[in-house]
């Protein structure tokens, strides 16, 4: 195993074991949701989309989560594929990318990102309501812990199937 | 203390034969129950280390994203399916307890110590369990079970208690085998000491002994009746001899003392008479003894009749005494006691033949003088 993406799982380890999320800068809650991020890619199906050779995870803002997914990237494979961490500012990039971030710095608006998103695509937020909104997946805190919300709804019309295993973890939202 | 070889051949027979029932069901159930312990143990080993995959598997995404309480949920629902399991624990990656969950008011140990890396292990009456968490063959965390083998307990009681009644089952069934079979070798020795026990008692020798087996107690009641057979023979001839010697030597003896009495008739010399006299004195002494060994043969053979009538004791005793008397010079007889003056019924001449003989043995091996009682 690559010796950064070691070292990225032990900051990991470190955060759990701080326990809670008030305890730690934006950077560990950025390497927190991205390794989130890379654990729902595990349980997701994403059935006859994402037929590329490459697995492209766009993040709309300027967010530090960027820096954390990079991490990932150069260390590990989605979907046995290269990960490309990108980001989008434009309606225009969403349609390329197989999972979409929408970080809380995005000066995109939700319904616009969610307009422009197709089937196949994994959308995913980090603030209150956006699940409910029509986000699959978002991330919230809870009792100090990082928790996250699922919308069904939202996974079936993008065309994915979320493992139990992930979804019984998650706060379901209508 | 009771020697094996003083026991009867019978009881040795049965003692035997339970015995080796006894030791063989011993062993047997013996064996079963180590047989049963272990696969209960193995089945018990095998269906928690698949509640332990089950949970690992259950278990990862709950490591994965870091939710502890799902993982404790799960760890709680354990406990209502399976009530053995008293302490189950996930650990992640590095050892640390990440959710566990211990039954109210129970012991529980490290787990992680106790196994030593090993997937499971019996301590007392608690099995310990492991089994590693993995996501695409990466070890994130393990997960640990301690299961109560209260049944193992049971079972094991229930068990022994089982061995026990066969085993005094067996016991009884093996002790009336015995005592019916035994008797087909035993019987037929037993016959035979017994008779070797009348032919002691009674001196007398009956028929052989019947046997129809061919084994070695055949061959030894076959000896036994050969060697009876040659004694009967022996005896028989024996008897024969005595019988004809004391008639052959009757009869000339017979003659000789009529001539040697005619001799003493004669005979005026009085040197000659005393050598006839002393002649005809042998003569009747060995006449005696021909007539004892006459009598022993006819006892022998059966052919001795006692002569049966009323007499007088008295009488008897007197005419016994004076007898005896008249012929010792050394001794003297002294008859003591009140005459009782009864008839009695009996053989007077044999009776007769018992007192002058009781006398002259008295006579003959007393020393001289002094007098020899006879009441």
């Amino acid at each position: 195993m690559d010796l950064l993406f070691k070292k990225f799982l032990l900051v990991i380890v470190a955060a759990s074991l701080a326990g809670t999320l008030s305890a730690q800068n934006g950077q560990q809650e950025a390497n927190l949701k991205a390794a989130f991020i890379y654990n729902f890619t595990k349980y997701i199906d994403w059935g006859s989309y994402n037929r590329d050779s490459l697995f492209i995870i766009g993040v709309a803002g300027d967010s530090p989560i960027i820096q954390s997914l990079n991490a990932i990237a150069s260390a590990d494979r989605i979907n046995n594929k290269r990960v490309i961490v990108k980001t989008i500012n434009t309606g225009a990039e969403i349609a390329d990318c197989d999972v979409i971030f929408i970080s809380n710095k995005s000066r995109m608006s939700l319904n616009y990102i969610l307009s422009k998103t197709r089937p196949g695509v994994l959308t995913i937020s980090e603030q209150p309501g956006f699940a409910e909104a029509g986000t699959a997946f978002n991330f919230v805190v809870v009792n100090n812990r990082l928790k996250f919300e699922a919308n069904l709804k939202a996974l079936s019309t993008a065309g994915l199937k979320a493992g139990s295993q992930l979804l019984k973890l998650a706060i379901i939202v209508d | 203390m009771l020697k094996f070889n003083d026991i009867s051949l019978r009881n040795k027979l049965i003692l035997m034969q339970v015995f080796t029932s006894v030791v063989v069901f011993g062993i047997v159930f013996g064996v079963f129950i180590i047989t049963d312990v272990n696969s209960y143990k193995q089945r018990k080993v095998d269906s928690m280390v698949s509640i332990a995959q089950v949970l690992a598997t259950n278990s990862i995404s709950s490591i994965q994203f870091q939710d502890p309480e799902s993982a404790t949920e799960m760890l709680q629902e354990l406990q209502t399916v399976s009530p053995e399991i008293i302490h189950s624990e996930i650990t992640n990656k590095e050892g640390q307890v990440f959710a566990s969950y211990s039954k109210p008011e129970t012991e529980t140990f490290s787990i992680p110590q106790i196994l030593h890396g090993k997937s499971y292990s019996f301590v007392g009456q608690q099995l310990f369990v492991s089994n590693p968490i993995k996501s695409n063959n990466e070890v994130i965390g393990r997960v640990y079970l301690e299961v109560t083998l209260t049944e193992l307990q049971q079972i094991k009681q229930y068990k022994y208690e089982l061995a026990l009644i066969l085993l005094l089952v067996a016991l009884v069934f093996s002790f009336l085998i015995a005592v019916l079979v035994q008797g087909y070798l035993s019987a037929r020795l037993l016959n035979l000491v017994n008779v070797v026990r009348k032919i002691r008692k009674t001196g007398e020798i009956t028929k052989a002994v019947e046997d129809k087996g061919k084994d070695e107690i055949a061959t030894l009641i076959q000896a036994f009746n050969k060697l009876m057979e040659e004694i009967r023979e022996n005896q028989k001839k024996k008897d024969e001899f005595i019988g004809i010697a004391s008639h052959e030597l009757k009869t000339p003896l017979t003659s000789i003392k009529g001539y040697v009495e005619m001799l003493n008739m004669l005979e005026q010399d009085a040197q000659k008479k005393q050598f006839v006299k002393k002649a005809l004195n042998n003569i009747n002494k060995l006449e005696r003894l021909v007539k004892d060994l006459l009598d022993v043969s006819k006892i022998q053979s059966g052919q001795l009749q006692l002569e049966m009538k009323e007499f007088n004791i008295d009488e008897l005793l007197n005419e016994t005494v004076n007898a005896s008397q008249m012929v010792s010079e050394t001794h003297r007889i002294v008859k003591r006691g009140n005459p009782v003056d009864e008839m009695i019924y009996g053989d007077r001449q044999r009776i007769e033949q018992v007192l002058l003989n009781l006398l002259s043995n008295a006579i003959k091996y007393s020393p001289g003088n002094p007098g020899n009682r006879k009441n």
